[in-house]
């Protein structure tokens, strides 16, 4: 829930800070104008001053959010901590602004200001507020108040005193306000993640209840055949060495035995993977696994089918420090036949195919990435494709169990698999917890 | 593996599949190899008395007495001199605690000649 929390307070964050920056740059010309009766040479230092600061503040602050690191999402966490400083330094440029055009010395004034700005614009992530505008212009009135007292321009003291009620005001109800609307709009999000999060787990219930049933007959017929299909596979073995070894075996004998051996080997790879399939749902020891590790392996382990088809395979965006907990072949196996796919998929595709891997921590976890140059998959098959045995492969090539049992192996280890039907290549995003060294320890 | 494997060892295979058990014993010995069988865990702990082996291969599942039975049987002096190679047709057991009970590997039917004589060669190789 923390994290939904901060995703909430970071939107609204994001959202409101042009108009504060807006409406505190208007504010403060205003009454810089008005009350300190600045003349044009110090209202074009204030300018400058002001618009310096805030423009590297929010400079910084965009830029890392929309640039740092493309591709992913920053750390939501970070992103609050970084927008706290762009007001920081608003508040400080702001203050920087009355102050340097007017230093004479009064160093007491500065400093009783600075303290005011920098409280103040404490305030926005203080009050955690979804009305951040309203504290941000009380904000800007508090140091204005103690400023305008200070500064002994006429007026001073009447416009200090009306600046320190309306921020008075303001603080009350921003408060009550904050309250109220904070603790509804928790209520009514809390209630929507709540009912979301049940249907899942609703259906998520229904859909494993029906495969752990289709898992047990198939499996159970699979093993059941693993027996005679053997005997048939070493009887074959055992008519290809005599025929090798005679002269009177015909030509025609050798590939029939070739053929015999063909097929068998495609029953015998069906009932791997029904055994697999089976198994992928039942739990066992867990590791901790460094998911660019398990990716480089599984690269390596697919090199001649990616140097055949002239792929180019970018992973250069996995950080090297994520690590996950699960069983090791498992994981190893379910990221096999997702990557695999995309390789099949991007192979019958266009002149320069490429497949892109990419990870990032995300909430408490790690998302992944799994995009291949392949076209896409059509709308009408979208929903089909986690169904056991569903295959666009020619016959022979696909049994239709590699997406089932990844998805099984990703929900055992508490994560999930889905198909992005917004993007225009093929993408699969993967969601796992992410495994971190500070927490086992603690516990 | 199409080159004649000349590895002479001494197994003793067990399964209780009757095909399966002949045609393995005939396709082995035609390698070069020196086979006893047994159909079950407890016939194949009675033959560990009285004969050597250099390798054991075994299937799990068998009626009355199991391979991971025989397995827990065996002494672990002799578990660490014979290599033990189980086979089986089932899921259930997984490699790791099978290799904590002594066998050097499982591996899952069905499987081909070619496989078996490369796990063979990589369990007896010194």
């Amino acid at each position: 829930m923390e994290s939904h929390w901060l995703e909430t307070q970071y939107k609204y964050l994001k959202d409101t800070s042009i108009p504060i920056f807006l409406g505190s740059l208007g504010c403060a010309t205003f009454i810089y104008l008005i009350v300190l009766d600045a003349n044009q040479l110090q209202l074009q230092n204030w300018l400058i001053s002001f618009y310096s600061f805030t423009t590297l503040a929010y400079t910084v602050f965009f830029l890392l959010d929309r640039f740092y690191l493309p591709g992913q999402r920053l750390n939501t966490k970070t992103n609050i901590y970084w927008s706290f400083l762009a007001i920081v330094w608003l508040h400080w440029a702001y203050i920087s602004a009355i102050v340097f055009p007017r230093s004479d010395g009064s160093s007491q004034v500065f400093i009783s200001i600075m303290v005011g700005g920098l409280a103040s614009a404490a305030m926005p992530l203080h009050l955690a507020s979804n009305k951040i505008m309203r504290s941000s212009i009380l904000a800007l009135l508090v140091p204005f108040a103690i400023g305008a007292l200070y500064s002994g321009q006429r007026y001073s003291e009447l416009l200090s005193a009306i600046a320190l009620v309306y921020a008075l005001i303001l603080l009350k109800s921003g408060c009550l306000l904050n309250t109220l609307l904070q603790s509804e709009f928790t209520q009514s999000e809390k209630n929507k993640f709540l009912a979301k999060e049940l249907e899942n787990k609703t259906l998520n219930l229904i859909s494993n209840a029906q495969r752990a049933m289709m898992g047990d007959v198939a499996s159970g017929m699979a093993h059941e055949m693993n027996n005679p299909l053997m005997t048939i596979l070493v009887n074959i073995d055992k008519l290809d060495k005599l025929c090798g070894e005679s002269a009177f075996c015909k030509e025609s004998a050798k590939s029939t035995i070739e053929k015999l051996k063909t097929n068998v080997e495609r029953v015998t790879r069906i009932t791997k993977n029904l055994s697999y399939f089976y198994t992928s749902l039942q739990k066992k020891e867990d590791s901790i696994i460094n998911f660019y590790g398990l990716v480089e392996q599984i690269i390596i382990n697919h090199s001649d089918k990616i140097a055949k088809n002239n792929i180019h395979v970018i992973t250069k965006t996995i950080p090297p420090y994520l690590n996950t907990i699960g069983n090791s072949s498992d994981l190893a196996c379910a990221f096999t036949h997702i990557i695999s796919n995309a390789i099949d998929a991007c192979k019958n595709g266009d002149s320069q195919p490429w497949i892109r891997i990419e990870a990032a921590e995300w909430h408490n976890g790690i998302e992944i990435r799994v995009i291949d140059s392949g076209s896409g998959i059509s709308k009408d098959i979208q929903d089909k494709i986690m169904n056991p045995f569903f295959t666009t492969k020619d016959v022979g090539d696909g049994v239709g169990l590699g997406l089932p049992i990844a998805r099984n192996i990703l929900h055992r280890h508490g994560g999930s698999i889905h198909l992005d039907p917004t993007s225009v290549n093929t993408t699969f995003i993967i969601n796992l917890p992410k495994h971190s060294f500070q927490k086992s320890e603690a516990a | 593996m199409t080159k004649k494997s000349n590895l002479n060892l001494r197994v003793l295979l067990v399964d209780d599949e009757d095909d399966l058990r002949e045609t393995l014993k005939e396709m082995l010995e035609l390698y070069g190899l020196r086979v006893e069988v047994a159909i079950n865990g407890s016939e194949a702990y009675e033959k560990t008395k009285n004969h050597i082996f250099d390798l054991i291969i075994s299937d799990i599942r068998m009626p009355q007495s199991t391979g991971v039975d025989f397995l827990n049987k065996l002494t672990e002096d002799y578990k660490k001199k014979i290599p033990i190679l189980m086979v089986s047709a089932y899921s259930d057991y997984d490699e790791n605690s099978l290799k904590r009970m002594g066998a050097r590997k499982l591996l899952h039917k069905p499987i081909n000649m070619a496989t078996l004589l490369a796990a063979i060669e990589q369990v007896t190789f010194k």
